[in-house]
């Protein structure tokens, strides 16, 4: 039956109305129901991905593919999504939030992006694209005494709904040059369009989703909006919208352009120049900034190139590296975002000042931290080491050594500034800084995610056989 | 390869830039910049203008337009349904119903916090 | 008859003369509209290439359909944080809006 297939869509679906009616129903001091609530829906539509499991199909009149690339997305931003119900729980009750609205909306930029990840249909890409963004644009602007939040709202707002029309005008050439929206019917057809309407469909493509990712040259906004934002948004932007657009790409790219026979060489090589550049720029430029919030914005630029690495490489791989680094990925940046949330849970504002003799004030978080940061280098026994090697490997096994040689240099600038967070944490003295109190909700995400980063990297190998399943079913 | 249809692509791409930027320019050329006073007053029906145009209205104002807008654009999915209501039958019937049923929840949202009630 | 690559031609002027406003105009009003041509641009390539390319198929239509209704729910929200941003800051113009490097 379709519809089982479909169960963790429809539990958020009513998650997110009943959120709606909570928030109009509870009394000012009940409000605190509002993300357990939430939380047990993502945990509901997480058990709901069962009937999902082991299927290779396509359901609703061949517009929704439920297949192991969807399942794995679909788990990941479901786990993305109760884990930012974990860090923001505190957050929220601190900055006096608008929390109703603010669940909700996480609940519907989820259920965008579980459909922007598992469908073969431009309509629906455009859907999910559209209904995680605008949604997320309202959440960059949740406090709403704070001018900076409002900035970054605005900024990610207008520069989002550009790369939307960008991209979306890229989808109606290609419906215009295949006469289908679904991508792998377009597939065939492209081979025998005109090259150069193509090669613009696709430049569109790229430069629409290449914005929503945060890539270079389309990357002006991601510093501001993720510093303006409210930190558990930030959190939450920096892993899940990403992910999501990184699927639209997969989708569209890894199906279509990468595989035509004239032209996938050229994209695969304009792919992995912009990956260096994304790289080298993020953290070349994460090496200047004090604000932590802003310098993990660019650090994310980067982590976008090194996930590049693995789309541009992908021909004689499989998409196994791409996903496990976005596995990766997720887990250790939300678990750097929780550690910055612990701390400006403490009235701080994120400078890398606040940090100061954190291995005095709270050991446990400074460790946690440090095993992040460890796993953002790519230092093993971490998954982040784990998973860039999957990339190395992948640019090499593609003749790609030179974008190895830069992944690998980029790594060791990375060290830069992630060290000097972790020096004034452990090296400086905590005078004047005030003790950590940590909720319960954040001490858990944290902890739960630092133990993730170091299981996830001894049994990688288990990782890496799951996310290779799913490959040959994507390509079909 | 077909270079033909990259200079078709490149006509395109070309007139696409060219187009706002020539037809800003002619009018920056033609038009005659010689203001006035009179000439700088906002334009209303040829009524003298009184006070300024930027005076304060309650946001009420723009929640009913944002509103209106929201939901006058829903029923373009309403319209479609109802030509092949028909052929469609119950399944599609329940389907609109809980598309109806989702944008009500929306207006129950706008009215218990206050935005329908008029100052 | 007008021919399809009149409509091609006019959505491409439209989208240029789009994507020339929202990325030189600093009002953010401006930028909004801009966007909102470009996703008319689009709509105007979807419903020809639907009436050209696939008579009797009507994807292109309803894809039109939904980029209509989107861009609305796009345009309310678009309108509602700048209102918030006006009442923070009161000014809209993207370029004096800089607490943060742009």
């Amino acid at each position: 039956m379709d519809y089982m297939l479909i169960l963790p869509e429809i539990i958020l679906t009513i998650t997110g109305i009943v959120l709606i009616l909570l928030d109009l129903g509870l009394a000012e001091d009940r409000k605190g129901a509002v993300p357990a609530v939430a939380g047990i829906g993502f945990l509901a539509a997480l058990a709901g991905l069962g009937p999902s499991v082991g299927q290779n199909t396509q359901v609703l009149w061949q517009m929704y593919s439920i297949d192991s690339v969807s399942l794995f997305f679909r788990t990941l931003f479901l786990a993305v999504g109760f884990m930012a119900v974990l860090v923001s729980w505190e957050y929220a009750r601190r900055t006096k939030m608008a929390i109703g609205e603010f669940y909700h909306l996480l609940v519907f930029t989820t259920l965008g992006m579980m459909l922007m990840a598992s469908t073969h249909n431009l309509i629906v890409i455009y859907l999910g694209l559209e209904l995680s963004s605008i949604s997320s644009y309202v959440m960059a602007g949740m406090l709403q005494d704070e001018p900076r939040s409002g900035e970054a709202a605005l900024k990610y707002f207008l520069i989002g709904s550009v790369a939307s029309a960008i991209a979306l005008f890229g989808m109606s050439l290609v419906y215009g040059l295949t006469g289908t929206t679904d991508i792998v019917d377009a597939v065939g057809r492209l081979q025998l369009a005109p090259p150069a309407l193509v090669v613009t469909a696709g430049l569109f493509l790229l430069a629409g989703f290449g914005l929503k990712v945060g890539m270079v040259p389309f990357h002006m906004w991601i510093p501001d909006t993720y510093q303006g934002a409210p930190t558990p948004v930030t959190a939450f932007f920096s892993v899940g919208p990403k992910a999501a657009a990184m699927a639209a790409i997969l989708r569209i790219f890894v199906l279509s352009f990468l595989g035509l026979p004239a032209l996938g060489a050229g994209w695969r090589l304009m792919i992995a120049v912009l990956a260096a550049i994304s790289m080298t720029f993020g953290n070349v430029t994460a090496l200047l900034q004090t604000n932590v919030k802003r310098m993990l914005a660019y650090s994310s630029i980067a982590h976008v190139g090194y996930m590049l690495v693995g789309i541009a490489a992908l021909p004689p791989r499989d998409l196994s590296a791409v996903l496990t680094y976005l596995a990766a990925y997720a887990i250790m940046n939300l678990g750097i975002f929780a550690v910055v949330i612990l701390v400006e849970d403490q009235g701080q504002a994120p400078e890398i000042d606040a940090f100061r003799g954190l291995a005095y004030r709270a050991p446990w978080a400074a460790v946690a931290m440090a095993v992040f940061f460890l796993s953002l280098v790519g230092v093993p026994p971490t998954i982040g080491f784990f998973a860039k090697l999957q990339l190395f490997l992948a640019a090499v096994d593609a003749h790609m050594v030179w974008l190895g040689v830069i992944l690998g240099i980029n790594s060791a600038i990375s060290v830069g500034y992630y060290y000097s967070v972790v020096k004034v944490s452990f090296l400086r003295d905590a005078e004047g800084v005030p003790p950590v109190r940590a909720a319960w909700t954040i001490s858990a995400a944290v902890v739960l995610l630092a133990v993730g980063t170091l299981v996830a990297g001894i049994y990688s190998d288990t990782i890496l056989r799951w996310t290779a399943s799913g490959v040959t079913l994507l390509m079909r | 390869m077909d270079t033909r249809s990259f200079i078709d692509v490149i006509v395109f791409v070309a007139g696409g830039l060219l187009f706002p930027i020539i037809s800003f320019g002619i009018a920056r050329l033609l038009a005659p910049h010689n203001p006035t006073p009179e000439k700088l007053t906002t334009y209303e029906c040829g009524v003298p203008v009184i006070g300024d145009s930027r005076v304060r209205f309650p946001v009420h104002y723009y929640v009913f337009a944002l509103l209106f807008v929201v939901f006058d654009v829903e029923t373009a999915f309403l319209y479609p349904w109802a030509v092949v209501f028909k052929q469609l039958g119950l399944f599609a019937l329940v389907e609109a119903l809980i598309f109806i049923a989702i944008l009500v929840v929306g207006l129950v949202y706008a009215w218990k916090k206050k935005v329908l009630r008029w100052v | 008859m007008v021919s399809l690559h009149g409509y091609l031609v006019l959505a491409a002027f439209l989208f240029g003369l789009g994507l020339y406003g929202a990325l030189a105009r600093t009002n953010a009003i401006r930028i909004l509209m801009a966007i909102e041509l470009m996703l008319n641009a689009v709509n105007i390539n979807l419903v020809a290439f639907a009436q050209y390319l696939t008579p009797g198929l009507v994807t292109g239509a309803v894809f039109a359909v939904f980029v209509i209704t989107v861009a609305a729910a796009e345009a309310a929200v678009g309108l509602a944080i700048v209102l918030l941003v006006a009442r923070q800051r009161g000014v809209i113009e993207v370029d004096k809006i800089n607490l943060m490097k742009w």
